[in-house]
């Protein structure tokens, strides 16, 4: 029985993989040289860095919350970036301090969290105007405009991102080295178990004399950092500094979390599902536009694509638990509980579903 | 009884919070408080309270709906195009808030039947309506809206817009269908216990679809007003409105928790932001700080109500234990950690 969710969880991330191939090969048939090695390299910097955020924040998520501020943090650091190189600090000085600006703003976001007992979403929400308000703000005390931000960055910052190592571009090696250390982090430190462990149960967490409020800090710092990340190298790879750099990073974050096969009730997830999930998006959202399809239309099958996989993955799950609900019935002789034992963890239908789940682990 | 005395408290701290913010501003520049200001703020606010309504109703059921915006600006698109082709209100009207409806029903069946979180269920819908979108109107905007159209948003009634009169409307009958009727109370019940909900007979999966539709309703009926009050519509319209209509909601005491909250106070909490927005004016802030303002005051608020809550327990928990608040070690983790 302990066996069975990892083998569910596995046919999730090697399902991603099979996703992942049938999309290339079908890509590559829509618009032949899709599958060109150096195109592909090429390319991947146009999404990665939805990756680099997305993996703490697959952390953040398994630990059972969320943050909705990244965008905001994205963009926060790289107009301090602008603001400091501006000002006439070296341009990786102020990139270093973008990097740290976005360390506090994650330690923000987990410090009011605890501090409150509040909602996640809800703090995250807040945090999200303000750090999106502080950026226009402060673009708009230097009178930078908005839609053009701070250009002119000094070209061997501008390489940072656009350059690349033994014809692997910076921005995958970034990807590479953030998935390696999100996945070190999630699968083989006491962090990441005490942040499966709160996900999964912060009260049982608690009573295990988990410091359960420093676990969940240093998640979303490494988000605020992830995110900060993105920013430089998002800075970098379109040689300005803007205050709406991030203003629609969300969607694809979220949505590479998601079907990366993170529960968004915590818990569950593993880097590897997100760091494949990365490209399945990427890809998905590349490929249909090489092929002619307006971005208008692409936006509209990415959701449908995310809706669908969760349908997917979220249906699967109830039917799995149902039948499992019925053979423990049957074999305890139980008639049907009218009174699941499991009152609404989440204060949802599925969660009747979810609760064999969770006594599985 | 407790959840109803807390409840009235939250909509009545919001209404000090608003004063306090008033005289405050009215400090700066007492102008702020005049008559046609404060219409102007309200005129300005019906957009915002009308989509916050229909959030407030989806996140009492314990979920959420961020594709507000994006349903807004495709049926603002469609509200555009359909009174350019010269067809009447009592047209334009039932088709619109049917095509929200719609949109709406999507969300909630994806939530309810394919069992699809509703955050992601709508994240995902946020992308596709807008595309969509761009994809009816072929990525121009719409700008000849006929002047007869546009002219119902300066109208007024007993010196107040037609517009803020609807929305009242509005409010006060979603007020009363939430706290005075059996479906209503049903949506308070699914949204605080979906399972207690479930085993008094109450059919949740229903309840928590109807709301979800509503939302596209509300939203429908908000963009036709942004295309009256605006006068045109780009493939953009009502991007981000969804942040605001949460935190309009959440500054109006709804809790992202479920079944805590009620649409007056999402109502206010619209026209607080909206103040909010319309003061940095009067305060001789640049226009751009408005997001940081909205953030400060929406945690500032958050802080507050974590505060004012621990001491609410703490004090029950006393009670319960029949000792001093002092004599408590340690403030329970949450409300159910109460026998």
């Amino acid at each position: 029985m302990i066996g069975l969710p990892v083998r569910r969880l596995a046919r999730w991330e090697v399902a991603l993989v099979v996703l992942l191939a049938g999309e290339v090969l079908v890509l590559d048939r829509l618009n032949p040289g899709f599958l060109d090695l150096g195109r592909l390299l090429a390319s991947s910097s146009d999404y990665v860095w939805v990756g680099i955020i997305a993996l703490p924040l697959t952390l953040v998520m398994i630990g059972g919350g969320i943050d909705i501020s990244v965008g905001s943090v994205v963009s926060l650091t790289s107009i301090t970036m602008g603001m400091l190189w501006t000002a006439g600090l070296n341009i990786w000085l102020a990139a270093l301090c973008g990097l740290g600006v976005a360390l506090v703003a994650g330690l923000v976001n987990g410090g009011l969290i605890v501090l409150t007992d509040a909602q996640p979403l809800v703090i995250t929400l807040g945090t999200l105007f303000l750090y999106a308000g502080v950026a226009v703000g402060a673009s708009g005390l230097l009178g930078v405009s908005a839609y053009e931000g701070i250009s002119g960055l000094p070209p061997t910052f501008v390489q940072l991102a656009n350059g690349s190592l033994l014809g692997v571009p910076n921005p995958l090696l970034a990807f590479l080295a953030t998935a390696l250390l999100a996945g070190l982090v999630l699968h083989t430190t006491p962090l990441g178990r005490r942040t499966r462990l709160i996900g999964v149960n912060p009260r049982a967490a608690r009573y295990a004399g988990i410091n359960v409020q420093a676990v969940l800090v240093s998640t979303y710092a490494l988000t605020g950092l992830g995110a900060g990340l993105a920013g430089v190298l998002l800075t970098s790879y379109f040689a300005s500094a803007r205050a709406d750099l991030g203003a629609t990073a969300l969607l694809p974050v979220v949505t590479t979390v998601v079907i990366g096969g993170v529960s968004i009730y915590g818990g569950v997830g593993t880097v590897a599902g997100v760091a494949v999930a990365t490209f399945v998006i990427g890809l998905l959202q590349q490929g249909l536009r090489f092929a002619g399809l307006s971005n208008d239309l692409v936006t509209v099958l990415v959701g449908a694509v995310l809706v669908s996989a969760a349908a997917l993955r979220y249906g699967a799950t109830r039917l799995v638990a149902a039948r499992r609900a019925r053979r423990v019935r049957r074999v305890a002789g139980v008639p049907p509980p009218g009174a699941a034992a499991r009152v609404a963890l989440t204060g949802r239908p599925e969660v009747r579903a979810n609760a064999p789940e969770e006594a599985r682990r | 009884m407790k959840a109803g005395r807390l409840l009235r408290i939250r909509e009545l701290t919001l209404l000090a919070a608003m004063g306090v913010f008033a005289v405050t501003v009215a400090m700066a520049d007492n102008a702020f408080l005049d008559p046609e200001n404060l219409l102007r703020i309200a005129n300005s606010s019906v957009v915002l309270a009308l989509v916050a309504l229909g959030s407030t109703l989806v996140i009492l059921t314990r979920n959420i709906d961020v594709s507000v915006g994006s349903m807004l600006g495709l049926c603002a698109a469609i509200t555009g195009s359909m009174v350019t082709d010269g067809h009447p209100l009592t047209v334009v009207a039932p088709v619109v808030l049917l095509v929200g409806a719609a949109l709406g029903l999507v969300n909630g069946l994806g939530v309810t039947v394919a069992g699809v979180p509703a955050i992601v269920m709508t994240l995902g819908t946020l992308g596709a309506y807008r595309g969509l979108t761009y994809i009816y109107t072929g990525g121009s905007s719409i700008e000849s809206i006929p002047r007869e159209f546009k002219t119902l948003a300066g109208t007024s009634l007993a010196g107040v817009p037609l517009f803020v009169w609807l929305t009242l409307a509005t409010v006060a009958v979603g007020q009363l269908l939430l706290s005075r009727t059996r479906t209503g109370r049903h949506v308070y019940a699914a949204g605080d216990n979906a399972e207690g909900a479930r085993l008094l007979g109450i059919n949740v999966p229903l309840i928590m679809t109807a709301a979800f539709t509503l939302s596209g309703v509300l939203a429908a009926a908000a963009a036709m007003l942004f295309a009256a009050q605006i006068g045109s519509v780009n493939n953009q319209s009502g991007t981000g409105i969804e942040i605001r209509a949460i935190a309009a909601a959440v500054i109006g005491g709804v809790s992202l928790a479920g079944g805590v909250g009620s649409v007056t106070g999402a109502a206010l909490g619209a026209l607080f932001l909206t103040a909010i927005t319309n003061a940095l004016l009067f305060l001789a802030i640049p226009g751009f700080w408005s997001d940081a303002m909205i953030g400060g005051i929406l945690l500032a608020a958050l802080l507050v109500d974590a505060r004012l809550r621990a001491t609410v327990e703490t004090r029950r928990t006393a009670r319960a234990y029949a000792v001093g608040p002092d004599q408590l070690t340690e403030r329970p983790a949450s409300a159910e950690a109460v026998p």
